[in-house]
């Protein structure tokens, strides 16, 4: 490889070569910088080095926009629209989350720098995981993800909670991982190559042949299925997650439940990507692949189970953070929804949903943080009075419920009716002439259940809403807001009224 | 101007709503003003939609069917081709006018609010932008948010200003109206992917008037379009509320201060006729015309009449009686559309029109009493008329308005949906008519028990209704009986959209 080529090898991931030199930086900063200053030199550090990256991967030279078709390092990391979509998302997410983590008091007694290396290590591997072409990188990237969520989950160890949830998500995660190794190596096995697209493609050309038995796919698929789907926290997979969002320090809450579980969603697009772009309808004109192994319906049992799950447990939870996390295993369940459907609109339906939720997400993860800081707790009676006490915060915090929840006017909304129209659309397009198909039926009871569970979820985001609006506090004293506890708490806010508008959004993910 | 209008009225009160915020909480004579002025001027420009909307013009109109002077288009989000698209036809003006004559009233009687005023008139505002953008959307996404819109101010209004068990009220409003809600995105996501999938047609996605009058699901299984019509129908029920829907309302309406009390049943609840007006039948005619449907309907509609009547009469809470009452005069309503007749309809949406006034001015008169007395209970009540001589006088107008005594605009609509289902099935209008004489008992008997009698002295120092009840009480009064004498200033309104309505079903 010559000098040149590796230059251009080396462009597209940019933005992770300035995450790692963010990450070595941030390493000496907490060495050099005064005692008691290093939150904020470390933090500017690292916002600079996301925010960097985010520079250089929205605002690609013409090499790179050229390089979009391409993969780097010999199959090694595809530069394509999918990619860059879910990079841009991460890298938002974690610059967030670094300026969470400066204004949060649950980390203040620990070491910065290394918190915030932390951080952006995790963000590298979620980058590199939904970048990988390769499953070499898919998992080293996956691990290096998960390895840096282990250590973040544990970081504040003297509380017993916090040192809790690191053991578990760590017991947890090896078991997932090691899962998953075994499918990817039964996949190499049937296959004979680690490329993604060509493994995958390779059961798609054997799915054509007559004679052909769906076991092996299926099985390489649901055991790669476990080590994402606890990313995603999709159920069976998801136990760890309560306990993990409970105990870990909100900001680490906030960064599992949005880049983590992001990078889990990503890596399984990317999986599943060469399967995408298919007819809409379940019957013969689908892949022989997704026909034969009935992928539509494996999807919409996890989905359903997964957004059931969710929703009802979250109903009798009273810890905010809980019950949050609960809330996030039931929009991992209508994102799976979209897996029902074979089109590049359901990825981009997918996608814009998660943009949606990871705005509203982080905006509620938010008012927990300043609720933790001020009140001193993620109870729901930690909430109480928030109305009288802090109105920004109550009505930011409405916001952000009523979009979780999917109602207008707010990002929610569209996220729900973007993904809901698949689904529903699927439906009208398996209708044969005048007569009703099965397939037709299986759309709409998926539509139907999805939306029951909408309705579900609005009891326990209104439990909160209640708390804060017409609970009273037995301490009802202000809490005379700093200006970074109310700004941020408006900017998402307005972020998540204003995305109502999404037509810009629908641009962003039209990269497919 | 005439192109800005819908927009101004939709759109005032958030600009009041601004206002209002900007103000000290501790301002309240200030935070009341600036809620009297906006919705002030918002009621004068309704009346102005009133004097420049043309009737006669809609079948001759560009936009057939709506007031070409007032309809507004622009695009707003075109990827999904979603339009900022207004505008209104008879029904819909009618409904306008009604809104912002309400909602005018029912500002002086939040006065009686005490506890953060401010935040009361803000939501309030909010609430009124809700409601004009539900009775003049026509493009089902704006539609859709504006439904929305309103059900989110309407929570907090029950939830914080409301009575003991206003927090089960609130949330219960909230999600009856948010599971109709939800089937009703359905229905319009399915309507969304069966226009765009003609790129033709693709930007009409969300248009009402196009999905209107060309049925883009005419050649799909009946079992999906019987699936659509039900899935509506629940939505708009829930709003109506036609039983065994209803039983969110007794208790939001009970809990609601009374302004909001006021908004509810005269406002909210024609949101639920609108709706079924609006898109149920012209959007699946041949659904709505189906020989079982309409009976099935007609059936349901008598059920509310008789229903609602019989649970009023067994009321001891003068409050929660006022509002079993609404559901009983709503079942005209179903009655009157689901017969499809001339008569029916404009006797429908003529007692949508009636019950808006009459039942805002009853839960306006529980409310002067209640402010008094700090209870409800029908039988402590005893000997008032003879207390509180011109109150009692409001009192009798608006108890017999609801009635239907002839010359009174109750009368009008019932009678008039009569006639339809009459000519539609003599039985079922028979056993309708009892609800009439149900009626007569509930009213005549509290009447009776509140009003006559001996005044019994814990209630002698009452004083009579003060001023800003008496400028919420006496235009009710006034229009009840102006509009009970003079029916066809509103039924010219909206007799040329029916005739139209009914056009879909030949």
């Amino acid at each position: 490889m010559t000098l040149e080529q590796l230059w251009t090898n080396c462009l597209p991931i940019l933005p992770e070569i300035i995450l790692s030199a963010a990450i070595c930086v941030i390493v000496l900063l907490d060495m050099l910088a005064p005692i008691g200053r290093s939150r904020f030199v470390c933090g500017m550090a690292a916002l600079v080095g996301t925010l960097g990256a985010l520079w250089f991967l929205m605002d690609p030279t013409e090499a790179v926009k050229a390089a979009r078709a391409t993969t780097s390092f010999g199959g090694m990391i595809a530069n394509d629209g999918l990619s860059t979509f879910f990079r841009m998302l991460f890298l938002v997410g974690s610059a967030v989350t670094v300026m969470f983590a400066m204004a949060s008091a649950e980390t203040v007694h620990y070491r910065q720098g290394e918190f915030l290396a932390l951080i952006l290590g995790a963000t590298l591997g979620a980058c590199l995981l939904v970048a990988s072409d390769n499953f070499l990188m898919f998992f080293l990237s996956l691990e290096t993800l998960s390895l840096c969520s282990y250590v973040l989950a544990a970081f504040v160890k003297h509380q017993r909670l916090s040192a809790e949830a690191g053991l578990k998500y760590l017991l947890y995660g090896a078991v997932a991982s090691g899962v998953m190794v075994f499918g990817i190596s039964y996949l190499y096995g049937m296959t004979g190559t680690i490329r993604i697209p060509h493994a995958v493609g390779a059961m798609m050309a054997q799915a054509a042949q007559p004679g052909f038995g769906v076991a092996p796919f299926l099985l390489a698929l649901v055991l790669i299925l476990a080590g994402l789907g606890f990313k995603m926290a999709m159920v069976p997979f998801q136990s760890w997650a309560p306990d993990v969002y409970q105990g870990a320090p909100t900001p680490v809450t906030a960064f599992l439940s949005v880049v983590s579980k992001g990078a889990g969603f990503g890596a399984l697009l990317r999986f599943m990507l060469p399967l995408f772009g298919q007819d809409v309808m379940l019957g013969s004109t689908l892949d022989g692949l997704i026909q034969a192994a009935q992928l539509p319906v494996l999807f919409a049992i996890l989905a359903v189970a997964t957004m059931t799950f969710g929703n009802l447990v979250a109903l009798r939870q009273t810890d905010v953070k809980r019950l949050l996390a609960y809330s996030s295993i039931a929009h991992a369940g209508y994102l799976l929804m979209g897996l029902t459907v074979y089109t590049a609109e359901s990825v981009q339906a997918m996608m814009l949903y998660f943009f949606m939720y990871l705005v509203m997400n982080l905006g509620a993860f938010w008012i927990v943080i300043v609720v933790v800081n001020r009140v001193g707790g993620s109870d729901l009676a930690h909430f109480k009075g928030l109305w009288n006490r802090a109105p920004i915060l109550a009505v930011s915090m409405f916001v952000f419920l009523i979009s979780l929840t999917g109602m207008p006017p707010t990002a929610g909304f569209v996220a729900k009716l973007i993904l809901f129209k698949v689904v529903v659309g699927a439906g009208v397009g398996s209708m044969a002439g005048a007569a009703m198909t099965p397939a037709a039926w299986f759309y709409f009871i998926l539509a139907l259940i999805g939306v029951v569970n909408s309705v579900i979820s609005l009891f326990y985001y209104m439990k909160i809403m209640r708390a804060m609006a017409f609970d009273r506090a037995e301490d009802v004293a202000p809490l005379g807001l700093s200006i970074v506890e109310g700004g941020y708490a408006v900017a998402f806010a307005v972020a998540t009224v204003a995305l109502l508008n999404f037509g810009p959004i629908l641009k962003l993910v039209n990269v497919l | 101007m005439d192109k800005m209008l819908l927009t101004l009225i939709t759109f005032l009160p958030i600009v009041g709503m601004v206002l209002v915020l900007l103000m000290p909480g501790k301002a309240h004579g200030l935070i009341r003003g600036i809620a009297v002025v906006t919705s002030g001027i918002v009621f004068l420009l309704t009346l102005q939609l009133y004097s420049i909307f043309d009737p006669t013009a809609l079948a001759t109109s560009p936009h057939p069917g709506y007031d070409a002077r007032t309809w507004t288009e622009a695009p707003w989000i075109s990827a999904f081709h979603v339009y900022y698209r207004f505008g209104v036809d008879g029904l819909s003006t009618m409904l306008v006018v009604l809104t912002g004559f309400l909602s005018f009233l029912a500002t002086f009687v939040g006065f009686t609010i005490k506890k953060q005023v401010k935040g009361f008139y803000a939501l309030y505002l909010l609430l009124m932008t809700g409601m004009f953008g539900v009775f003049m959307a026509l493009d089902f996404f704006l539609f859709y948010v504006f439904w929305e819109v309103m059900l989110l101010p309407m929570y907090f209004l029950i939830g914080i200003w409301g009575g003991p068990r206003k927090e089960y009220a609130a949330i219960k409003f909230f999600i009856y109206t948010f599971v109709g809600s939800v089937l009703m995105m359905i229905v319009m996501l399915a309507y969304y992917f069966k226009v765009t999938g003609n790129p033709a047609t693709a930007d009409f996605a969300f248009n009402i008037p196009w999905l209107v009058a060309n049925h883009p699901f005419a050649g799909s299984p009946e079992v999906f379009r019987q699936m659509m019509f039900w899935g509506l129908f629940i939505g708009f029920a829930i709003k109506v509320p036609i039983f065994p829907f209803h039983t969110w309302l007794p208790d939001a309406h009970v809990e609601a201060p009374t302004a909001i009390s006021v908004i509810l049943a005269g406002v909210l609840l024609k949101m639920g006729g609108y709706g079924i007006l609006r898109f149920n039948y012209p959007l699946l005619p041949e659904i709505g015309s189906t020989p079982w449907v309409m009976w099935f309907l007609a059936v349901l509609g008598v059920v509310n009449i008789i229903y609602g009547a019989f649970c009023a009469l067994g009321q001891t809470d003068f409050k929660r009686l006022v509002a079993y009452s609404s559901v009983s005069h709503m079942g005209y309503v179903l009655l009157g559309v689901a017969v499809l007749r001339e008569e029916g309809i404009n006797g429908a949406i003529f007692q949508m029109f009636a019950h808006g006034l009459s039942s805002a001015m009853m839960f306006m008169l529980v409310g002067v009493l209640y402010d008094r007395a700090h209870h409800r209970e029908i039988a402590r009540f005893g000997g008032i008329a003879t207390q509180m001589p011109v109150y009692f006088g409001l009192a009798v107008v608006g108890f017999f308005a609801s009635l239907g005594l002839p010359a009174m605009v109750g009368f009008i609509g019932e009678v008039s949906v009569f006639l339809g289902a009459f000519a539609y099935n003599k039985i079922l209008t028979s056993v309708a008519t009892v609800g009439m004489l149900l009626t007569a008992g509930y009213i005549l008997w509290t009447m009776q028990r509140v009003y006559m009698g001996n005044p019994k002295p814990q209630y002698a120092e009452f004083p009579d209704a003060n001023k800003w009840e008496l400028i919420a009480l006496v235009p009710l009064a006034a229009t009840c009986i102006l509009f009970g004498i003079l029916p066809a200033l509103v039924m010219n309104i909206y007799a040329p959209s029916t005739q139209l309505f009914l056009q879909m079903f030949k």
